[in-house]
């Protein structure tokens, strides 16, 4: 090889500090793994501790304060695992020396040493740049590389996953300590914990008191134990006494029908709203005098903006203003208006109604208060169409008029305007009147030649230019030549 | 062995020379031109890989001066062509023109126009109608111009350097965009540092012209140019560019967001060609013998800005080329990262 290289020892060399390379990208993806793991073991914790406390609430014989320490170590574990397992993978020589080349600020010298190393035919500046770069491949095996760790940040999934395993966690803890102090099996304790029971669901004093028929059915309209929605941790529990004492007084026993009976009392209540019982039938007359006013001209004035928007020459809103009582609130609103109740009447924003009414009250019927019945604008800013259609009309409004193509606007779009028309003064038409008419003979008699008379008037005043000196000299010559030959001649 | 080590030596020895050359000219062009130094490297770097530069710029900013200084260091024929909008083809071409023989008979013979020249300034370039700046096109591709049934080809080195004025659009015609994509580097003149104004001012003002002197010629110029194309890419290199322009192309796969929503035109295979050539340059410069993906990066900017087209959003927004290359260059990583 040229200027004493030698290919395999520098391949070997390269290869050295590749590896180094290697080591820190290698860190670097154990690093990110590491971050994205975080994530991943909270996942398992929320998990195994989820499916503990379900598999307690459905009686397994799962201790969550036992499974807490468990799901914490085995999500501990996850994240140096992932690490592992990402700084085993095998990282080629390139991304290697690429990145010693960018640690070290070796503009790529490695990394393209290594490529021209496997050219068959190195041209000379190959040559050279392998020279080049064996220079620097010993200071780039003694350098020592840095391991650059991304920022860590938790994901907003990962916050989530924490909060959830830190609710989860006391949640076990809180089970885990009534498991402790009740051992399952032991009936003596469910029994302290049933008696508990009662006391919590105890109706205050004030309240009253279920009636005795109530009470006397309660033994005979209990629920079988199995269809009972009981707490966790009971049904393992024998029944006892204390069990039946407190099912009767926390309602367990309640008959269906006096259920029913306050259920329907409420469906009752519902629709007649609050309020009807405390209106005064003052306030009543006062807004049916106040609507009638108002009815009278509710039919004149639908056509009364029908002929506005003919005069207004809104073509385009026509469809979207006559067809407004089509549209599904409209129709709604108005089918309300037609039948009127006392309920409705009876609203409690009484002045909201009325402003609405006020401003739709020209429209047929009381609507919904849209903010103007107006077309919608055409925000189309392209110029024109031509004569082809608008692709973007879409009904509402119907496509709009051609826009102009001149003017600053389409100065700005970009659209030709051309700078002159050729032969005229200005752009523009150019209005030409011409009249046809047919060459009429006229009869006049011819004026006949006849010699031209000396002029008998004065002539008038003639310049006599000055002329220059030269000029003079010359004319004078000129004549006396004139005057010698004439006096010459016999 | 030997011949290996003699064509080695060979190519160190032009890879020397090329600096050589590049400083002695830089140096003589400074005389002139005070500060500038990026668009002075970029213009020597587009006359020394056979480019064409576009110098955009207020005006007094020596976009001119530039230019002129550069045909008076290199002894290559110069000329200067001042765009006007009544300037026609034939104008900058030549035409065919009658001329008196010797006999006293007529007779047509062509005269050549100022574009057959080796270095040619086209001074505010956009000011000439589309139909005067199409001329160019193929005397800048081909290197040769047609006239009538005549085509003269062009002495090399040929190259067209163009200035313009990005204020006083009114009556200009903005180059089109094949003739933009021919330019090599689209060179942004700004205003010299505070501390370069007075060096302008002794310079300018004084009684004594400065003048460059010719250091170099068309020969070594062509020299230059082969050692250039000699100087090779990595592969990896060459993927970067490649990935850069295909990053300034909207919808394409390395285009970010910012491609998408602000570009219409993307930059041609030309770009790439652009980074490439000037890439070359700025490692031999730099005393390498291959290119880097920083030499291809640092000049992204003069060779793609002109390449790529902001559509109407963009330009709403007030996008610039160079935002856009900006976000190219931050999204596509290099491959060492």
């Amino acid at each position: 090889m040229a200027g004493g290289l030698d290919s395999n020892v520098f391949e070997r060399e390269l290869d050295a500090v590749a590896r180094k390379g290697a080591d820190v990208i290698r860190g670097h993806h154990a690093r990110t793994a590491a971050g994205a793991a975080v994530d991943e073991a909270l996942m398992i914790v929320v998990a195994l501790l989820s499916w503990t406390l379900i598999a307690h609430l459905f009686g397994a014989a799962l201790s969550p304060l036992q499974m807490l320490p468990w799901s914490l170590s085995l999500g501990a574990l996850w994240v140096p695992v992932r690490a592992a397992l990402a700084s085993l993978r095998s990282i080629p020589r390139k991304p290697s020396l690429l990145e010693v080349d960018r640690q070290l600020k070796l503009k790529d010298r490695l990394t393209t040493a290594s490529e021209f190393l496997d050219v068959s035919e190195p041209t000379p500046f190959m040559h050279l740049a392998l020279q080049d770069a064996r220079d620097h491949v010993d200071d780039a095996r003694t350098a020592s590389l840095a391991t650059q760790s991304p920022p860590w940040s938790m994901s907003q999934r990962g916050r989530v996953l924490a909060l959830v395993a830190v609710i989860l966690g006391v949640v076990a803890m809180s089970i885990g300590d009534q498991a402790v102090a009740t051992p399952a099996g032991s009936g003596a304790s469910t029994g302290v914990v049933a008696e508990e029971e009662p006391a919590r669901d105890e109706p205050p004093d004030d309240q009253p008191q279920p009636p005795d028929n109530e009470k006397k059915s309660e033994p005979t309209t209990a629920p079988p134990q199995g269809s009972a929605p009981a707490r966790p941790g009971k049904e393992a529990a024998p029944p006892t006494r204390d069990v039946k004492k407190s099912q009767g007084k926390t309602g367990f026993g309640r008959s269906g029908d006096a259920a029913s009976s306050s259920g329907k009392g409420q469906a009752r209540g519902t629709p007649s709203s609050q309020g009807q019982s405390t209106k005064s039938s003052k306030e009543r007359t006062k807004k049916k005098n106040k609507k009638p006013k108002k009815r009278p001209d509710r039919p004149q004035d639908p056509d009364k903006e029908r002929k506005a928007e003919e005069e207004s020459g809104h073509t385009t809103g026509r469809g979207a203003a006559s067809g407004s009582n089509k549209s599904p609130a409209a129709s709604q609103w108005s089918s309300k208006d037609q039948v009127t109740s006392d309920d409705e009447e009876d609203l409690d924003d009484d002045e909201e109604v009325d402003d609405e009414f006020d401003n739709s009250d020209a429209r047929g019927g009381l609507q919904p208060a849209l903010r103007d019945r107006k077309p919608p604008v055409n925000r189309d800013l392209s110029i024109g169409f031509g004569n082809m259609s608008n692709p973007d009309a879409n009904g509402r409004g119907g496509p709009g008029t051609r826009k102009k193509s001149r003017g600053v606007a389409s100065l700005v779009l970009g659209v030709p305007i051309p700078d002159h028309i050729k032969g005229r003064p200005n752009p523009g038409k150019t209005k030409i009147t011409q009249e046809r008419v047919e060459p009429q003979p006229e009869d006049i008699a011819s004026v006949k030649a006849s010699p031209r008379r000396p002029r008998g008037t004065p002539a008038g005043h003639l310049s006599n230019p000055e002329l220059a000196p030269w000029m003079q000299d010359l004319v004078r010559a000129y004549f006396r030549a004139i005057r010698k030959n004439s006096r010459n001649r016999p | 062995m030997t011949n290996n080590a003699t064509t080695v030596a060979a190519a160190q020895s032009a890879a020397a020379d090329f600096c050589n050359v590049h400083d002695r000219i830089k140096s003589e062009v400074q005389k002139v031109i005070v500060g500038q130094q990026a668009a002075i490297d970029s213009v020597l770097t587009a006359l020394l890989v056979g480019g064409h530069v576009i110098l955009e710029g207020v005006p007094g900013l020596g976009k001119t001066m530039l230019v002129h200084a550069l045909g008076e260091a290199v002894d290559i024929r110069f000329s200067r062509i001042q765009f006007t909008p009544d300037m026609m083809p034939a104008d900058i071409q030549g035409t065919n023109i009658l001329v008196d023989d010797e006999e006293g008979h007529h007779t047509v013979q062509f005269q050549e126009g100022p574009l057959v020249a080796n270095l040619v300034l086209a001074d505010e370039i956009n000011r000439a109608t589309p139909k005067t700046q199409s001329a160019l096109l193929e005397a800048m591709q081909e290197r040769q111009i047609s006239v009538g049934k005549r085509t003269i080809k062009l002495e090399e080195p040929f190259c067209v350097m163009a200035t313009q004025n990005p204020v006083e659009q009114e009556g200009t015609y903005p180059l089109p965009e094949a003739q933009l994509d021919r330019f090599l580097f689209k060179i942004i003149v700004g205003y010299p540092e505070e501390s370069e104004y007075k060096d302008i001012l002794n310079r300018t003002t004084g009684t004594q012209k400065q003048k460059a002197a010719h250091v170099s010629n068309g020969d070594e110029i062509m020299r230059m140019r082969e050692v250039v194309r000699s100087v090779p890419v990595p592969e990896h290199v060459q993927d970067d560019a490649v990935r850069l322009v295909i990053g300034t192309q909207p919808n394409s796969p390395h285009a970010c967001d910012m491609v998408n929503e602000n570009i219409l035109l993307g930059s041609s295979p030309r770009g790439a060609q652009g980074l490439l050539l000037a890439g070359k340059v700025r490692a031999l410069l730099d005393g390498r013998f291959a290119v880097s993906s920083d030499d291809i990066r640092s000049c992204a900017h003069d060779v793609l800005r002109h390449r790529v087209m902001v559509n109407f959003q963009g330009q709403a927004d007030g996008v610039t080329p160079d935002h856009v290359i900006s976000a190219v260059l931050e999204n596509v990583k290099p491959p060492s990262s």
